[in-house]
C-alpha cells in the first residue's frame, strides 16, 4: 500500500516520494473508482431485468453503492477520511438522503410499471453512482473556500462539451467568478458526464498562478 | 416486468439510512479503487513540513 499524508496548508496529497499528487491525478482515481462502481450497477439492473433478483434486493444493493460512492468521492476532496468533520458527515448525509428519495421513487416506478426496463433504465442506474462526480466537486469548493480561496474558473478539456442551457462552454466563458458562480460540474447539461474541472484563485489579480482542481 | 415490490422507505428510515458511520467509511474504502483508497487513507501531514 502506498502511504500518503494530507497536507493542509497546499491543499494537496503528498506521496511518500515527497512529491504532491496533482487534483488531475485524484480525480483520474476516482473515475476509475465511479467507472468500476457504475459497471456493478449495470450488472445489477441487468440482473433485476432477467428476475434473477428482485426490486428490494436491487433498492438495498443500490444504496450501499451509492452511498460509499458520495462518502469516498467527498473524503477525496477533503484530504481523505481522516480530514473529514462532524460538518462533513452531516452534509454527506443530506446528499445521501436526497438520492435515497429518487431511488425510492425509482423502485416504486419499477414496480408500478411507469419505467420500463429497457436501455432507459440501465442509463438511468448508472446515473445514480455518476452523481457522485457532484459531491467530489462540492467538497473541493467547500475545502479550498476554507483556505481562501474566493474565486473559480471553469476550465474545458479534451472533450465533447455540451453547449446548450447551463453548457460547459457558456460556464467556461464566464472567466473568473466567486465561487458558486459557474455551475457546479455535474450539475450543468451534460451532466455526470462532464469532463471540465475548475481552478480556484484568491484574488481577481490576473497574475496569480491558479490551483487546480 | 421486474419481480418483487418495491421498498418504500420512511421518511424516519432515510434518516437512519443516510447516517456516516465509522462502518460507512470502511465500506467507502472497500468501494475505492487501489489508487484511491491509498489517498482516501491519508493522514494529516506535519505542516511544518516545506510546501513546494
Amino acid at each position: 500500500m502506498t502511504r500518503y499524508l494530507w497536507n493542509e496548508r497546499a491543499g494537496r496529497y503528498r506521496g511518500s516520494n515527497g512529491r504532491f499528487v496533482s487534483g488531475k491525478e485524484v480525480r483520474a482515481s476516482l473515475d476509475r473508482s465511479v467507472e468500476a462502481s457504475s459497471k456493478r450497477m449495470k450488472e445489477l439492473s441487468i440482473a433485476l431485468k432477467e428476475s434473477r433478483i428482485n426490486i428490494s434486493e436491487w433498492q438495498v444493493k443500490m444504496y450501499e453503492e451509492l452511498k460509499s460512492a458520495h462518502i469516498a468521492s467527498a473524503a477525496a476532496a477533503r484530504g481523505g477520511f481522516a480530514q473529514l468533520t462532524q460538518s462533513d458527515l452531516g452534509r454527506i448525509g443530506s446528499i445521501i438522503k436526497d438520492e435515497l428519495k429518487f431511488l425510492r421513487r425509482f423502485g416504486l416506478q419499477i414496480e408500478n410499471g411507469e419505467t420500463l426496463l429497457d436501455g432507459r433504465f440501465l442509463q438511468r442506474a448508472q446515473m445514480y453512482i455518476e452523481a457522485s462526480r457532484e459531491t467530489y466537486h462540492i467538497f473541493l469548493a467547500l475545502e479550498v473556500s476554507s483556505r481562501g480561496y474566493q474565486f473559480e474558473e471553469s476550465k474545458l478539456h479534451p472533450a465533447d462539451h455540451c453547449t446548450t442551457g447551463i453548457s460547459c462552454v457558456g460556464e467556461a466563458a464566464k472567466g473568473r467568478v466567486e465561487i458558486g458562480g459557474t455551475a457546479v460540474i455535474g450539475g450543468r447539461t451534460c451532466r455526470t458526464k462532464c469532463k471540465c474541472s475548475k481552478n480556484y484563485f484568491k484574488t481577481m489579480e490576473k497574475s496569480e498562478v491558479a490551483f487546480a482542481a | 416486468m421486474a419481480k418483487g415490490k418495491a421498498i418504500n422507505w420512511k421518511d424516519s428510515d432515510l434518516d437512519k439510512l443516510s447516517e456516516v458511520t465509522t462502518a460507512d467509511l470502511s465500506k467507502a474504502q472497500g468501494w475505492a479503487s487501489e489508487d484511491l483508497q491509498n489517498l482516501l487513507a491519508a493522514e494529516a501531514e506535519d505542516d511544518t513540513l516545506p510546501v513546494e
